[in-house]
């Protein structure tokens, strides 16, 4: 049987997954805008999804996340700690 | 040099199972097999290549070439560990517990009476993920790699698809600040760097 791949998500990746046209990410190296964000994240979830990939949130991004979570705090922290495709990890 | 054939008809699948061992989520007597082949070459003071006919490299095994580590632990870490109940027993307290992974590996824990009646009610159903305690060690060829695992609590985890609770999370995202902001990656780097 295939093994899983373990990919780690950041609060930026979050937000980027999460909600629509919110901008570009700047390139750590070039400090540029990177290009086609949305199609990037798109292809990101479609490959994780088809490798049944999970996603790992260390307790340091989680916390940045929910700094702004508002009125959906709940439903993020149920969904994030109580599905088998997300683990909150230790930093 | 080693030349192997493959019938045509066998090759989308040798050629998947390769790159898929490549990236580490091949199947894992592949990924064992890298592992002995690439120590064997080490010890023979040798490194190899597994290469397409046109020269391309398929899989690396950097035999002499890669460092080595020096071996630590075991060591105690806090973790969590996910999986089904395939196994709960024994005439000790701890009890034995085995916990069969997503991958199909089963890990060896245990855990007390108490705890092991709770994982009863699940075994060989629901996919829990077990809160505890693990030893670790590293081998010479810096991979960590569990060998115990005491389980002192666990909770039964939903089984969603990557993309439905995305989908949710998208949902309840919709009620967050971060949804009212102009730009919410802006505000971000501003929480981690003022």
């Amino acid at each position: 049987m295939a093994g899983s791949r373990k990919v780690v998500f950041d609060a930026g990746i979050l937000i980027l997954i999460l909600q629509d046209g919110v901008g570009a990410p700047v390139h750590p190296e070039t400090k540029q805008p990177i290009t086609r964000p949305k199609d990037r994240v798109d292809y990101l979830q479609e490959c994780l999804s088809d490798e049944k990939s999970k996603v790992l949130i260390p307790t340091p991004a989680l916390s940045e996340f929910l700094v702004n979570a508002g009125s959906a705090l709940e439903k993020y922290v149920d969904d994030i700690s109580n599905e088998a495709s997300f683990v909150v990890v230790p930093f | 040099m080693l030349v192997s054939e493959v019938e045509a008809q066998d090759d989308p699948k040798v050629r998947e199972r390769a790159q898929k061992t490549r990236k580490h989520i091949g199947p894992r007597d592949a990924q064992d097999a890298v592992v002995i082949i690439d120590d064997m070459l080490r010890r023979d003071n040798s490194v190899g290549l597994v290469i397409e006919p046109d020269g391309a490299t398929v899989i690396e095994f950097p035999g002499r070439l890669k460092k080595q580590f020096e071996m630590i632990g075991p060591i105690s870490e806090p973790g969590t560990l996910d999986g089904v109940p395939i196994a709960i027993g024994g005439q000790n307290d701890p009890v034995p517990v085995h916990l069969e992974d997503l991958d199909g590996t089963v890990h060896f824990c245990e855990a007390k009476r108490e705890v092991a009646r709770g994982l009863s009610k699940h075994l060989f159903d629901d996919p829990i993920r077990a809160v505890g305690t693990g030893r670790w060690v590293r081998d010479t060829n810096g991979i960590w790699s569990m060998k115990s695992f005491r389980i002192h609590d666990f909770a039964v985890l939903k089984e969603g698809s990557l993309d439905e609770v995305i989908g949710r999370l998208r949902e309840a995202h919709k009620k967050s600040d971060w949804a009212t902001m102009d730009d919410p990656l802006r505000e971000l780097e501003t929480i981690r760097n003022g």
